[in-house]
């Protein structure tokens, strides 16, 4: 792998992974710190990447593991992010505001409380967008189970809203 | 759209189709179409969905990624550079564990054909020569006795000499 191979393959995909870390960690700095140390950590390790059939799923397991471990080594609890949507339109009272916080907050920590495999398959799915083939491919999981992982996972969102 | 809906949670909703939820939960209020009253309640879970796909990173992270990548190259080839120096050392300590059990193995050599020389070849039998030797040796052990007397006095002698243009 050389620079045009990573600005071309890997940087392309820093966002995806950015909202997975954030996902996990909930601080958007620290969020970034994790994308940034999985690319200098697959930078350092470029010889050995060219075997590596998925990159993708290599980028998303090492943010997954890095997330984890942050989280676990700071002892930080996943706090819910509300930054980057804009509230303050016009219709919205601030009763209004506050309520649709705490829902936002509580998808947020409904979907942190799935089990990994659900939670992941939710995030590349209804965030993201992945059809089911390119989340089996990243996730190496099979494709059946990428939509009964994600129907168990839409279930428990749903059942938690009420 | 209650259909739709439905299919979502039943995990049979395709990409576009789900395009079409996002839209209607989050584009429908702001162009002042009224989302159904019975489908509120997943009102907030969409608009999650679509707040959460715009977050990005910051503006600055492809430069500091790039530097920080630069400086971790330069970082490995200083290793690299220090790698010859880290193999050096440890061949030299291996060297001294080797020329210490070298040493070892040699002075338990010499300790065991020591042990292993039969004195009793040399010991004297007749009681006479025996006697004899005895007073050899001593006589022997006498004189050299005389002689380091002799000396301590001459020793001294001198430093009582030396020791008056002290006083």
């Amino acid at each position: 792998m050389n620079h045009h191979d990573f600005k071309t393959k890997i940087l392309p995909i820093k966002n995806r992974l950015f909202r997975f870390a954030l996902g996990i960690v909930g601080q958007a700095a620290e969020a970034e710190d994790v994308v940034q140390e999985v690319f200098i950590k697959l930078w350092n390790n470029r010889q050995q990447m060219d075997n590596i059939s998925n990159i993708e799923a290599w980028c998303i397991t090492a943010t997954k593991n890095l997330s984890i471990d942050k989280l676990r080594s700071k002892h930080q609890r996943m706090v819910p992010m509300s930054a980057g949507f804009d509230l303050h339109d016009h219709s919205a009272t601030p009763y209004e505001t506050v309520v649709t916080h705490d829902v936002f907050d509580q998808v947020r920590n409904l979907m942190n409380r799935l089990p990994e495999k659900q939670r992941d398959i939710m995030q590349l799915r209804d965030i993201e967008g992945l059809s089911y083939q390119e989340i089996a491919e990243v996730l190496n999981v099979p494709m059946d189970q990428v939509k009964v992982y994600l129907f168990r996972a839409r279930k428990a969102v749903k059942e938690g809203m009420r | 759209m209650k259909a739709l809906i439905e299919k979502y949670f039943e995990g049979e909703t395709s990409l576009e189709e789900e395009a079409k939820l996002r839209d209607y939960f989050n584009d429908g209020p702001q162009s002042g179409e009224q989302v159904a009253e019975e489908l509120k309640e997943y009102q907030p879970m969409f608009q999650h969905f679509a707040t959460e796909r715009q977050q990005v990173l910051s503006d600055d992270f492809d430069e500091t990624l790039f530097l920080k990548m630069e400086a971790a190259s330069d970082a490995k080839i200083v290793q690299m550079r220090t790698w010859p120096r880290q193999l050096l050392r440890i061949a030299a300590v291996g060297g001294v564990l080797v020329a210490s059990m070298l040493f070892l193995q040699k002075s338990n050599t010499t300790q065991a054909q020591q042990a292993s020389v039969d004195w009793s070849k040399y010991e004297i039998k007749d009681e006479k020569v025996a006697y004899e030797e005895t007073v050899k040796a001593l006589r022997l052990l006498s004189s050299k006795l005389n002689k380091g007397s002799k000396k301590a006095t001459e020793e001294v002698g001198k430093m009582e000499k030396v020791g008056k243009y002290f006083n």
